[in-house]
């Protein structure tokens, strides 16, 4: 409310704002865009390098792996050579280890009965436990070779075949702790039949080591698949041999682990993204052509956008410091910008209280506001001017206007003053009148009657009152005509109202 | 007080030994390495069903260089696992003197999958992977009656050789290998399986046995074993999680290479196999029918000697 409060009375934090949303919407678009191409950059980058250590561990183990098959072709041309002696069997079985470091160990394993005078079982077996070479006739009723993997595969397929990692049984006889794999070829004899097989054994910790190794990212682990999609390497131990791939999607289905798992399985390359924790892992593949495994290389989303986030990051906190630090820099230039406005504004209010005469500050400024505040300036002298011009006026036409009102209570007097003359005329005027009204009447009955002096006398009188009338009426006329200031009302209009009133008085007293 | 007391310990001793002494010991060997199979007997024994009834029972499983047959010959354990119609070979063949105790399979369990999703009755002469450690009588027989003339392929170890396509076809059971190649992504059509079952082969299996001189001289710790293993498995059926916990710990113990999700489906279709197919009841006995048919297969494929009566297998004509 109150950040609101203040965004509602102030200009700059409003513009400044304006400024700062206007520019994370550039920003983000313009990151934006910048993060979709880096992070396809990055990604891009991490398959590349992925790729790159998945074909380095496959060349390394191809290689071995092709050592080992050219070893154990060559030793399978020297004992079909030597089929019909039997013991040699055991040199050639001892011979190849010796050749072959790597090799853990090495069977030369026939038919039952295929030697009658060996009796049901005959197989050569060495082993190299740790450079010491142990050689002995492996097969018992408890140790039936030709029933296990590594005899009846390649046998029935008739081809070589790498079989699939298995830990050997204790039966007595030489132990093997380890698990190994073996390349397994059948063997023929003279005529061209299959009689046996020759099998030569690699450690699985071998590959574990090797494909453990392959590490791209700092928490990337490899897994190495067998063909049914067992896990032959795995960090979690308890998967090894145990579970496949596909072991958690019979319960649950899960259709991208599931489609990992027949890619891997069917000898495809490639990469794929599940989700696991709510996290994207990818998990690169690439299978080996001889064994028929997958191996795969899993790296977790931050792994692989490690380069990325950390450049998100990176620009994200310079672009928030950015911004905050423009919306600083925003209100101190536009609140130092519109300071002049903020003066202007406390001089109208000066104005707008009447104090027409404070200084409007001047500026130098050339823009929009330094032209504001120029003409404003003008607008206030001007508006000083006209107000003291008018104060002026005011005064004088207060003055007239108090002349105007004795005037008019001169022009008042003077009509009461007139009127009180009229009334006194008229009153004046009343006696000679009904004097002549009552000589006339007397003259109109009595005129027979009278003498001429007595007629004369009663003209006379009648004269001498028109006279007055006269008189009086020619001072009314007087009166009417001069009825200016110049000639008092009182005093004339009195005087000679009272001239007359004497003069009409004493002739009246003649006449009455 | 003190002599109270001592009095009181004294006596507790003579319970605690009497208790001891009282708990027999008796020695049972599985027909394999621990796995959910044998569920009913963990439960049992972990549960305290076998002390209940007054047995110390030790749990055996067999080995490459030890079977079943083997340790109960040499008196290595008083009981052993055995399907019926290993039974009845070893009884009818080898005169050996098994007595039936508790029956907890009441139907066959054996499949033949085909490697390239045919169905396997039409497919003759076709190469079949058998296990090597024991006889398959039902296929064998049926590849006989049928004319199939399968070419038997023994094998040990586990579905490499079906998946690399060496064979043709395997025999498999329902609760185990069925579930391997289903792990190993194996697709598996219903014209490439063939039921036995449901071809008139119907067979039980798994049942516990034990010589015939010790269910004479042992009626009561045989019966009580029958019992509390019988008690065992139902409780499984109940709590089939919690029975998969007692399962996978032996699991762990023998560092069998499963994982828990093959158990619990090997113990769903163990379960389901208890029960009859005519009943749907989960019934625990030998089917007399069963007995009869299993010898007249065997019989007539010359894999058996004599008739083994369902009375004899019982030990009910015992003199």
């Amino acid at each position: 409310m109150g950040s609101f409060q203040f965004l509602k009375q102030s200009l700059a934090a409003r513009l400044s704002l304006g400024i700062i949303v206007c520019m994370v919407v550039l920003f983000m678009t313009a990151l934006g865009v910048l993060f979709y191409y880096s992070r396809q950059a990055v990604k891009e980058e991490a398959i590349e390098k992925a790729a790159q250590t998945l074909e380095g561990t496959l060349l390394h183990v191809e290689n071995t792996l092709h050592e080992v098959e050219v070893a154990a072709d060559n030793m399978k041309w020297q004992v079909e050579q030597h089929i019909d002696t039997p013991d040699s069997m055991f040199t050639f079985s001892k011979t190849i280890l010796e050749q072959n470091p790597n090799l853990n160990g090495c069977s030369i394993a026939f038919d039952p009965y295929f030697y009658p005078e060996k009796g049901k079982y005959f197989s050569a077996y060495s082993h190299n436990a740790d450079g010491l070479i142990e050689t002995e006739q492996e097969g018992s009723d408890l140790y039936e070779y030709y029933c296990m993997d590594w005899y009846l595969i390649p046998y029935l397929l008739e081809r070589p075949y790498w079989v699939e990692p298995f830990r050997e049984y204790d039966t007595g006889g030489i132990s093997v702790s380890n698990i190994i794999t073996s390349y397994c070829q059948p063997l023929h004899d003279k005529s061209g039949k299959t009689v046996g097989v020759l099998s030569v054994d690699l450690s699985l910790e071998w590959f574990s080591r090797t494909i453990t190794e392959a590490k791209p990212f700092p928490n990337s682990y490899s897994i190495l698949l067998g063909r049914g999609g067992t896990f032959l390497v795995h960090p979690d131990s308890t998967k090894l041999f145990y579970q496949t791939i596909f072991t958690p999607t019979i319960e649950v289905p899960d259709t991208l682990l599931s489609s990992l798992g027949e890619a891997m399985v069917n000898g495809e390359s490639g990469y794929k993204v599940l989700q696991r924790d709510g996290k994207d892992i990818y998990i690169f593949y690439k299978p080996f052509k001889r064994t028929e495994w997958s191996v795969a290389i899993v790296c977790s989303e931050e792994d692989i956008f490690e380069p990325y986030n950390s450049l998100q990051r990176s620009l994200m906190c310079i672009a928030v410091l950015g911004l905050i630090l423009l919306f600083i820099f925003c209100i101190l230039i536009i609140r130092r910008g519109l300071r002049p406005l903020k003066e202007l504004s406390i001089s109208a209010q000066s104005i707008a209280d009447g104090e027409y005469e404070k200084r409007v500050p001047v500026s130098r400024r050339r823009d929009e506001i330094g032209h504001l505040q120029h003409s404003f300036s003008l607008m206030q002298k001007s508006l000083s001017h006209h107000m003291n011009e008018l104060n002026s006026t005011t005064e004088k036409l207060t003055q007239r206007n108090q002349e105007l009102q004795k005037a008019y209570e001169l022009a008042k007097e003077a009509d009461r003053v007139k009127t009180a003359f009229i009334n006194n005329m008229t009153d004046q005027m009343a006696h000679p009148v009904s004097i002549i009204a009552a000589e006339s009447d007397i003259l109109r009955e009595g005129h027979t009657k009278f003498s001429p002096e007595e007629m004369t006398a009663h003209v006379d009188k009648m004269l001498e009152n028109t006279e007055a009338v006269t008189k009086l009426l020619n001072l009314l006329l007087d009166a009417s005509e001069h009825g200016s200031p110049s000639v008092s009302p009182d005093t004339t209009t009195a005087s000679s109202s009272e001239e007359t009133s004497t003069q009409l008085s004493n002739e009246e007293t003649p006449a009455s | 007080m003190k002599r109270h007391f001592r009095m009181i310990a004294i006596f507790g001793l003579m319970l605690l030994m009497s208790g001891v002494m009282r708990a027999e010991k008796f020695v049972f060997t599985t027909a394999w390495t621990p796995q959910a199979e044998f569920a009913g007997y963990y439960v049992a024994k972990e549960k305290g069903f076998y002390k209940d009834v007054g047995l110390d029972v030790v749990i055996q499983h067999p080995s490459l260089t030890s079977s079943v047959y083997h340790r109960m010959e040499t008196d290595q354990c008083n009981a052993g696992m055995f399907a019926l119609m290993s039974a009845i070979d070893l009884i009818g063949n080898q005169d050996a003197p098994l007595v039936n105790i508790l029956q907890t399979s009441m139907n066959s369990s054996y499949l033949i999958v085909s490697r390239w999703g045919k169905n396997p009755a039409k497919q003759k002469g076709m190469k079949v992977a058998v296990y090597n450690s024991e006889p398959n009588y039902l296929t064998m027989i049926m590849d006989k009656r049928e004319h199939m003339g399968y070419k038997w392929v023994y094998f040990t170890g586990n579905v490499n050789v079906f998946l690399s396509g060496a064979v043709d076809a395997m025999v498999v059971v329902s609760y185990n290998e069925l579930y391997q190649l289903m792990q190993a992504n194996f697709k598996i059509t219903e014209e490439g399986l063939f039921r036995l079952r449901d071809h008139g082969y119907n067979i039980q299996e798994n049942g516990v046995y034990v010589k015939r001189d010790y269910y004479e001289k042992h009626p009561q710790q045989v019966k009580a074993f029958a019992e509390a293993s019988r008690r065992g498995w139902e409780w499984a059926a109940k709590n089939p999680e919690e029975a998969l916990d007692i399962v996978m710990k032996y699991v762990k113990a023998e560092n069998v290479p499963t994982n828990r999700v093959m158990q619990r489906l090997m113990l769903q279709e163990i379960l389901r196999l208890q029960q009859d197919a005519d009943s749907g009841k989960r019934e625990f006995r030998v089917r007399p029918d069963m007995v009869k048919r299993a010898c007249q297969m065997m019989m007539e494929q010359d894999m058996l000697k004599r008739e083994v009566t369902y009375e004899e297998l019982m030990g009910k004509n015992l003199k």
